[in-house]
């Protein structure tokens, strides 16, 4: 398996930083979720908590940009970078556009995790729409 | 930036694989530049080049004539 196709040592790496984080990811936001409806916690251990499952996302940002920095390879930079490009551009876009409409005409806040999903998943179609673009021919 | 990458490798009977193996870099990356999609930064086309035992503007024209 590899990362959109690539198979450098520096995409491996961030394979394997990107399986530890989501696997933290789902632990903490289980456990947070558990926490929160069985207990009674408030005050600012239930802020806490609340913050705890963005911790391994902020992470995940991070190993992004040290996938940047390990990547020998400039076009696979480049690749990447431009992925971080359409989703930046699509998650502002899509707040701001949510932004105006709220502050103008009243209209509700986007459901929680709408950004950072819409961002990930940007990221992740504008990977796979350049691999198959660049994707090399076996006789090539 | 037209390149002769396909050219020079084809003379040797490199693959694409074989060629970017060469140049430390992936194949996406080889066939990006081949097919002029991506312009290399200097120091990789100049290890094209002294792979290829050329002078860079033996393997890379940007189409603009020299001045001098």
């Amino acid at each position: 398996m590899s990362f959109c196709g690539f198979s450098t040592p520096a995409s491996k790496r961030y394979q394997q930083r990107v399986l530890v984080t989501v696997l933290i990811y789902l632990v903490v936001v289980l456990a947070a979720a558990w926490t929160v409806k069985h207990t009674h916690v408030h005050g600012w251990v239930l802020y806490a908590i609340a913050v705890m499952p963005a911790l391994p996302v902020l992470a995940m940002l991070g190993v992004m940009g040290v996938y940047l920095q390990e990547e020998k390879d400039e076009y696979l930079r480049l690749v990447t970078m431009r992925s971080l490009l359409a989703g930046s551009a699509v998650l502002l876009a899509i707040l701001m556009v949510n932004d105006f409409l709220r502050s103008f005409s009243g209209s509700a806040a986007l459901p929680p995790f709408t950004s950072w999903v819409l961002f990930f998943v940007t990221f992740g179609v504008a990977q796979a729409v350049q691999t198959v673009r660049d994707r090399v021919r076996d006789d090539a | 930036m037209r390149n002769r990458l396909r050219e020079l490798r084809a003379e040797r009977g490199w693959s694409q694989a074989d060629l970017a193996e060469k140049l430390e870099v992936s194949r996406q990356s080889v066939n990006a530049i081949e097919t002029g999609k991506y312009d290399p930064s200097l120091p990789l086309a100049f290890k094209i080049a002294r792979l290829f035992g050329k002078m860079i503007d033996n393997v890379f024209d940007d189409g603009e004539e020299s001045g001098v």
